[in-house]
């Protein structure tokens, strides 16, 4: 689920100068980078790579115009570290926040008013939308009978992946993780 | 291309059995930095790297991996592995 990075362009071209003073070097460093950061995100079970590639880099251009003067060593090891802040910040709010088990919503706090239950119910549906036809239809199948009937259910739908259970319930676990970051990334950009 | 020599120094830095220990999630954060770090700047470990996943992966799809392994595979690759 991967989002378009918000960069502004002068930032961009300062990226680019950081990491090469040959602007045709930097922008082929660039691509590697963006690719190795994915990477790197997948190696760290992030359900979300393309995205949190986009938050890193995102993050490192915010800063790059005050770094750049006094940063010491080769720049991609910043970005490393960056992405290593967001690997823990995602795992943290993993452990904190949303359980999605039957597709919970985030828990209203009493705090919350109807119009930020509404935001959640609508950052759902956008983010349940944003996954597209098939991992869409494998989360709400997954979720959507009970008991024996959720067993025989999830059977059917790992047949009709043409995958295992096992390999279902990695799909399944993975598309959670996606959707409650879509979700709070949704609610984050209501409440900005 | 790399040379002979420059693999038994990866070799060295970089051992396979190392590496698929990363690869799985069964390094130390310290070990774990400085493979990324590796493999963000130095294009001979990158390649090396990959090579070594895709060793890996050719192991799971043989089913080759202890249970273990395979089960700490799939937490990574699982999205993409079937």
């Amino acid at each position: 689920m991967a989002r378009d990075s918000e960069i502004p362009p002068e930032s961009f071209e300062e990226i680019l100068a950081w990491l090469n003073a040959d602007r045709d070097v930097a922008a082929a460093m660039y691509v590697q980078l963006r690719h190795d950061l994915a990477k790197m995100f997948t190696w760290g079970r992030c359900a979300d790579p393309e995205g949190m590639t986009d938050e890193t880099l995102d993050r490192v251009a915010k800063k790059v115009h005050g770094l750049r003067p006094t940063y010491q060593g080769d720049p991609r090891l910043y970005f490393r570290a960056v992405a290593n802040n967001l690997i823990k910040e995602n795992n943290k709010k993993i452990k904190s926040q949303l359980s999605l088990e039957g597709i919970d919503l985030p828990v209203p706090t009493l705090t919350e008013t109807e119009d930020d239950t509404a935001d959640i119910e609508e950052c759902l549906q956008q983010c349940l939308q944003k996954l597209g036809t098939d991992k869409r239809e494998l989360i709400l199948g997954y979720y959507a009978k009970e008991k024996q009937a959720k067993i025989d259910h999830r059977n059917e739908l790992a047949q009709r992946f043409g995958i295992t259970l096992e390999t279902l319930r990695v799909r399944v676990f993975r598309i959670r993780e996606s959707l409650a970051e879509c979700i709070e990334r949704c609610l984050k950009r209501k409440r900005q | 291309m790399v040379a002979c020599g420059e693999w038994i120094v990866k070799e060295e830095i970089l051992p396979d059995a190392l590496l698929r220990e990363f690869l799985l999630g069964k390094v130390g954060d310290e070990e774990r930095v400085r493979i990324e770090s590796l493999f963000l700047t130095d294009p001979e470990a990158r390649e090396k790297i990959l090579v070594i996943e895709q060793e890996l992966t050719e192991d799971y799809l043989e089913d080759s991996l202890s249970a273990e392994d395979r089960e700490k595979f799939l937490s990574r690759y699982g999205q993409t592995a079937a």
